[in-house]
């Protein structure tokens, strides 16, 4: 079968992936089994369907000593709080003097300006101190919609109830990550993490089951739509995303042949004594994380996810010395502190962490196709810039960024602005987004030399 | 001692800024530039009237805003608070309406509700997203035959025999009994029509027990049983308006978090359901249930700020508050709950105690903690234990609040004095204006070893001007506070400096007010109607979600006039129990 026919072939088989996978013949809507196909026609097709994840720590860095060497156009040299990454210097492209500062003009603190990073546009304030909104989505939530999906946000330590926060479903929309893995787990591997739910009954014809499940999704939907008529727009917007997902429900019956051996895509596994309510234990929570990440993205359910440690501000201290919170430790000159016993020790933490991740994507064998972005909400932990960012992404995107390299850019700042960056993430997906952020803030198009020509 | 505010304007040619509720510092038009410190208000009160211009760097006063002689501007609103007609359950109250079906539902499989408002009810909170949906819809599945065999003991043709729903009789009778089970009210006529066809063309291909299955787990999936409908009527084919059911239903939610049981239900289905005493009695009947005791205590933390989750208590400095542990948050926590259980609820106690008593029910260890003495791992209650010789002064001054409004190395006098602003006297402190930067903030000198009060000194003096007018305004509201450290613990010297706590304050009525201590400034606030007044706002909030509407004029709104002697039971329960807002709905 030709490529081309695969796909069509599959487009076809989404009813019935809906079912296989989710909730058991009632249960989910078009959402999910969309990407799953897509991913699965990609890989049937032979074509790269690259990932994106971005990893979000708080509070900036010591900037002194995320020292990043390159010799003769070679691959990076990590050394201090960065020299744990050497072993995958060769797939990790680092990206140097970029800004948001265009971007952020006007704002009193760099942690509320975090929203722009992601976003393209400089934050709105809201109506108490700190409150500071973005001004339309961020880059993950747009390319996952290109996509046909959602992007899989996941929180450590991330409060709902704080301000500070860079991910974002539309215009003062925050789109706040799951904090809890089990939960997450249960929306993705239904049959890995939820009981069996109620079997459709037995001694049924096709037929039968397919009118059963049509009249219970009518009747569901039509109840929906009959409490909708009567309410204002406002309240209808909050029953929208039900409905959607009650009229996504398919009830064709015959399942076609599956193209990835059902072995492929496994739910990973939690273990029943986890405490992700324990902040003390948010390892055990970023390893749950990771798992379902790496199986989600091997799986094809999703393409873009993110991994944020805390909001911006975050006190959340990962190394504990002195035990100091993390944003004391950040402003070692403000605080008299000596970042070697403060703030160091938090870099070299969230370094391994980043390793961590490409460890586990180099051993399920996808860290080829995708994109590891590792950012925070500002330059310096001391000095709360906004400029001479020094950036991390790992893995190949499917071939189209070379790795094993060091770009330092410069030039004006709307040449190196963190919007074109942006504009290289979604390209690296394959998502054109021409328009996105501010376009008075930065030149066109993606960042020069990151993408193979 | 007091003097008359317009008194000192006028002989001291000052220029008064009214802050409205809410505006932004940057709005500010008038500073006053009065206070003391390190010596007699009425001193320096009497040196501003005879010469303004003298007045001593870094003495403030801290003004707060009013209109027409109290804190609240003027009202001018009289409706019914606003506020979603939706309202979906939190993950608890979905948890318990299921074991009020008869299921004890697992809810760890659901991500948790947003905090998008300040308190954890808020309705903005509570998403209805992809994940969220999935989830509710495979319980459904798994828990309706279990929520069958429930509602079947109350079908007397079904509770013997389940195939006795293959007569349509049957099956119609066991449709109104889910319904009004699972909606929490009677089903319309046009709800039993269509469920009753549902049912019928299930029955026509499954097995009855089949068919009931499938017919509940659809109402379970149904927006009825997951929100809360304030709809008075569904169809126009009522003949009753469903107004009471919603009501009973949020009253029950709102102080129990369990839908309405069964004597809310019969109450809610008689004529006079909707006035004020049948309101009143079946609020006061729900708040003494454990249910109501605990939601209650949930809405003061909320309130104080010391809702902290277990594991992500506020950590200290080891180095310079070695005493200090999660432990001792965590009795610090109890404390708070006790009080709140034993002197305020149970004792009915008023405004005014919240913010004046001097006992408390505490740990030995935290008795020794609070106390300096030894240390000790005495875990029982030690009740009524005397606290006012060693600087306690009601709730505020409980270790609780005061070291989660610090960092982790020294106390936080801008955290505390928006607690107070916005919390007790609802002058919320608004941020920066948008121009400002990090360093015009920040004093141009690095203070060590200073007190908060030179340090606020050496701000107002090398900040930006505007930055420093503002801070001025509230400052000095943290600044009460300095007896008491980080680490919840009195003091009376910081870094080897004597603390002066004392200071100047403009009172809701106009009136100039000293304080000597952080206790007598407890105790000043303690004797203002602002603070209930304030208190009700947040209940308000608490209980209808967004209620800015009714915030500007809380006492029309809810049709009672509030003091500092009502009983803080009578101000949490009263944006329930006004059966206007419900006929405005």
């Amino acid at each position: 079968m030709a490529a081309h026919d695969k796909i069509l072939d599959n487009h076809f088989k989404r009813e019935w992936i809906s079912r296989r996978n989710l909730l058991r013949g009632l249960g989910l809507g078009a959402i999910y089994f969309s990407p799953l196909m897509r991913s699965l026609a990609a890989r049937a097709a032979g074509v790269a369907d690259p990932k994106l994840l971005i990893m979000h720590t708080p509070n900036g860095f010591h900037t002194d000593k995320m020292t990043v060497n390159s010799t003769n156009g070679g691959p990076p040299q990590f050394a201090d709080s960065l020299s744990s990454l050497n072993p995958y210097a060769s797939q990790i492209l680092v990206l140097k003097n970029l800004t948001s500062t265009l971007v952020s003009d006007g704002f009193p603190s760099s942690h509320e300006q975090q929203s722009v990073h992601l976003t393209g546009f400089n934050s709105v304030r809201g109506s108490s101190v700190n409150d500071q909104r973005a001004q339309g989505p961020s880059i993950d939530w747009i390319i996952a919609k290109a996509l046909g999906q959602e992007p899989l946000g996941t929180g450590v330590f991330f409060n709902p109830g704080n301000n500070y926060k860079h991910l974002w479903k539309g215009k003062n929309m925050p789109n706040d990550p799951i904090t809890n893995p089990r939960g997450m787990l249960g929306q993705l591997f239904p049959n890995g993490a939820l009981p069996a739910a109620m079997p459709t009954p037995s001694g049924m014809t096709d037929a039968q089951k397919q009118k059963r499940c049509q009249l219970l999704r009518d009747a569901l939907a039509n109840d929906v739509k009959t409490l909708s008529k009567r309410l204002g727009k406002e309240d209808q917007s909050l029953l929208e995303p039900y409905l959607a997902n009650i009229e996504g429900i398919g009830c064709a019956t015959a399942p076609p042949k599956l193209d990835v051996p059902e072995q492929q895509c496994k739910s990973p596994i939690i273990a029943s004594t986890a405490d992700f309510d324990n902040s003390a234990k948010w390892d055990s929570a970023f390893t749950a994380f990771l798992d379902i990440i790496d199986a989600s993205f091997l799986c094809g359910y999703r393409n873009v996810a993110t991994i944020s440690f805390g909001n911006g501000v975050s006190g959340i201290n990962i190394a504990n010395p002195g035990g100091f919170d993390h944003h004391h430790s950040s402003h070692t000159n403000e605080n008299n502190l000596n970042p070697a016993d403060t703030i160091i020790p938090i870099d070299i933490a969230y370094a391994k962490l980043y390793g961590r991740i490409l460890e586990k994507f180099r051993s399920s064998g996808i860290l080829d196709n995708v994109m590891v972005l590792w950012l925070s909400e500002m330059t310096d932990g001391n000095g709360h810039n906004q400029d001479n960012k020094q950036l991390l992404i790992g893995g190949g995107a499917g071939g189209r960024i070379n790795t094993g390299r060091v770009i330092k850019f410069e030039g004006d700042d709307k040449d190196r602005c963190t919007i074109k960056l942006c504009r290289t993430l979604a390209q690296g997906l394959g998502v054109n987004i021409p328009t996105f952020g501010d376009t008075t803030k930065a030149t066109d198009g993606p960042l020069a030399g990151v993408h193979k020509v | 001692m007091t003097l008359k505010l317009n008194s000192i304007l006028q002989s001291a040619a000052l220029i008064l800024t009214v802050s409205q509720l809410g505006a932004a510092c940057s709005r500010a038009e008038t500073e006053l530039n009065i206070g003391r410190r390190n010596s007699d208000p009425a001193s320096v009160i009497k040196k501003l009237e005879t010469d303004p211009t003298k007045i001593a760097t870094g003495q403030v006063l801290s003004q707060i805003p009013r209109s027409k002689g109290t804190i609240l501007p003027q009202c001018t609103v009289s409706t019914a608070p606003g506020g979603p007609r939706l309202w979906r359950l939190s993950a608890t109250q979905w948890k318990n309406s299921y074991f009020a079906l008869g299921v004890t539902a697992d809810v760890s499989g659901l991500a948790p509700d947003s905090r998008a408002g300040r308190y954890d009810s808020s309705p903005a909170g509570f998403t209805f997203g992809q994940q969220n949906s999935i989830f509710f819809q495979s319980k459904a599945d798994e828990y309706a035959p279990q929520v069958v065999k429930f509602i079947s003991q109350d079908v007397p043709c079904a509770k013997t025999d389940i195939n006795s729903l293959s007569t349509k009789v049957c099956q119609d009778k066991f449709v109104s009994v889910a319904i009004e089970r699972i909606f929490r009210r009677p089903a319309s006529t046009d709800e039993k029509t269509r469920f009753g066809t549902l049912f019928e063309s299930l029955i026509a291909l499954e097995k009855p027990q089949e068919g009931a299955n499938d017919l509940v787990a659809m109402l379970l999936k149904s927006p009825h049983f997951l929100i809360r409908v304030f709809a008075p009527e569904l169809d126009g084919s009522n003949t009753k308006s469903l107004l009471p059911y919603a009501v009973a239903s949020h009253i029950s939610f709102g102080l129990t978090d369990f839908p309405p049981d069964k004597e809310l239900m019969a109450a809610a289905a008689t004529a006079d359901f909707l006035t004020a005493g049948q309101l009143d009695n079946h609020s006061r009947r729900l708040i003494k249930t454990t249910a109501g005791e605990d939601k209650f205590v949930s809405f003061s933390k909320q309130w104080l700020r010391v809702n902290v989750k277990p594991g992500n208590e506020p950590q200290r400095d080891i180095k310079l508050f070695p005493d200090y542990s999660a432990q001792i948050f965590k009795d610090m926590t109890l404390e708070t709950e006790t009080f709140l259980r034993n002197e305020i609820l149970a004792k009915n106690s008023s405004i005014r105690s919240v913010f004046s008593s001097g006992s408390s029910t505490v740990t030995g260890r935290l008795e020794a903690y609070y106390k300096k003495m030894p240390p000790s791992n005495v875990e029982t209650p030690k009740q009524d234990v005397d606290f006012s010789d060693a600087g306690r002064f009601g709730i505020l001054t409980h270790g609780s609040v005061l070291t989660n409004l610090s960092s982790s190395t020294s106390t936080h006098v801008i955290h505390r004095a928006n607690l107070i602003r916005s919390h007790f006297l609802c002058s919320p402190i608004s941020g920066p204006p948008a121009d400002a930067l990090l360093q015009d903030m920040q004093g141009k000198k690095v203070l060590a070893n200073a007190t908060e009060r030179m340090k606020f000194e050496e701000f107002v003096n090398s900040a930006r001007a505007d930055c420093a007018a503002c801070h001025k305004t509230f400052v000095p509201f943290g600044l009460a506070l300095e007896n008491y450290d980080a680490d919840g613990r009195f003091r009376t010297m910081s870094n080897g400096l004597k603390i002066d706590s004392s200071g100047v304050i403009s009172s809701p009525s106009g009136d100039l007010v000293s304080f000597e201590s952080g206790q007598s400034f407890l105790k000043q606030i303690s004797e203002w109607n602002t603070t209930a007044q304030c208190t009700l706002m947040h209940s308000l909030e608490f209980h209808w979600g967004d209620a800015r509407a009714a915030m500007s004029c809380p006492t029309e709104t809810v049709g009672k006039t509030l003091t500092v002697d009502t009983p803080f039971l009578d101000v949490y329960l009263a944006p329930l129990t006004n059966p206007q807002f419900y006929q405005a709905w």
